[in-house]
């Protein structure tokens, strides 16, 4: 099961980056600038999930230990992208665009090696769908699946996303992120981490991703109706 | 990308190479200076506390506090390098640099997914003799 989940968080990374590639292929980025991106932001993604997990624990567990954390993943992107924009100044829009759009199908496929491993389990639950463990990771249940729950929302999101920027619509960022933000704070009330606690870490960080994508949608608007 | 010639330097200008130069070192230093400091910093004392038999918490806390730098010194390095590869595409320092780093990078990939496939084989093999053993019995 620990194997199952390592090879659906490399499957996460290879399907969205490639993704990322056709996308910016098709908007006749030059390869060089395309693969400059992909490095830049798997390094970013990589060294962000890893990160997040160090500076939760307190710097108690090390880089090698530390297990990847999807959020700071997406900081990390977020980081890349932000970078990759200072260094290559044309299309910045677009690299924003597309990185975003891959983003909820990242973690989408990272969440089913979730699901099968047992981490980031939900509640106790005994209804439908209800899963139990029995496995290195956890042995217990039945719990909600969560994890499920989340693959399928951020999924779906990817697909509005696809929709958005097949329609040349330039509120594709602020969507999907405020959708994503929406998402991951709901569910995570529905994980068992989440017991005795009002606002977790996570839902914070969710909260700053949605306040941002809110600013974004109003300066979009507002340049619209000057007629930039 | 021609009609940007003012924008990424395609001539190889002394100035420009310099300035590529200063940034690939930068670069080169980002990146490995922090792995090498770790190193010998558990060397003198992670050593030098499991001799002395006492593990520390502060120790703990500052090997991870440099692990966390280190990690942002390496993103640091890598952006210097991109910089390097998009704004003075034909400085050949940054070329080599870059493709060190994407050897290093591939290597590290390599070694996961080996380590991935004997994991699993290891887990499948486990299984295998586990339930030879049961129906044995």
């Amino acid at each position: 099961m620990v194997s199952l989940y390592s090879y659906l968080f490399l499957a996460s990374l290879v399907v969205s980056l490639t993704s990322a590639c056709v996308l910016l292929h098709r908007r006749r980025v030059p390869g060089k600038i395309i693969f400059y991106s992909v490095f830049l932001n798997s390094v970013c993604i990589l060294c962000g999930a890893k990160l997040y997990t160090m500076l939760a624990s307190g710097l108690q567990v090390d880089f090698w230990r530390a297990g990847p954390s999807s959020l700071g993943g997406a900081v990390g992107l977020l980081l890349g992208i932000f970078l990759f924009g200072r260094i290559y100044d044309r299309e910045a829009s677009l690299f924003w665009e597309v990185y975003i759009m891959v983003l909820p199908l990242m973690y989408g496929i990272s969440k089913l090696g979730c699901f099968f491993a047992g981490c980031c389990h939900g509640i106790p639950y005994d209804g439908p769908l209800a899963v139990s463990y029995d496995n290195q990771v956890l042995q217990g249940g039945p719990f909600f699946p969560v994890q499920l729950a989340e693959s399928i929302c951020f999924l779906f999101i990817f697909l509005i996303g696809i929709y958005l920027h097949h329609r040349r619509n330039r509120l594709v960022c602020p969507a999907v992120i405020l959708l994503c933000a929406t998402a991951k704070f709901s569910l995570e009330y529905l994980r068992q981490e989440h017991a005795g606690v009002v606002v977790s870490v996570n839902q914070a960080v969710c909260l700053c991703f949605f306040c941002w994508a809110v600013w974004k949608s109003g300066l979009s608007f507002r340049s619209k109706k000057e007629g930039k | 990308m021609k009609g940007t010639g003012m924008m990424y330097n395609d001539m190889n200008n002394p100035d420009d190479e310099r300035k590529a130069n200063v940034f690939c070192i930068a670069s080169l230093i980002c990146v490995f200076l922090p792995r090498v400091l770790q190193f010998l910093g558990y060397l003198l004392f992670g050593t030098l506390l499991q001799q002395v038999g006492r593990e520390s918490v502060l120790y703990d806390r500052i090997s991870g506090a440099l692990s966390a730098l280190g990690i942002l010194f390496l993103i640091a390095g890598i952006v210097l390098v991109i910089y390097v590869r998009v704004k003075y595409p034909k400085n050949i320092f940054g070329k080599v640099l870059m493709w060190i780093y994407i050897v290093l990078a591939v290597l590290i990939l390599i070694a996961f997914i080996v380590m991935l496939v004997a994991c699993t084989l290891a887990c499948s093999y486990l299984i295998e003799t586990c339930q030879g053993c049961a129906s044995m019995g």
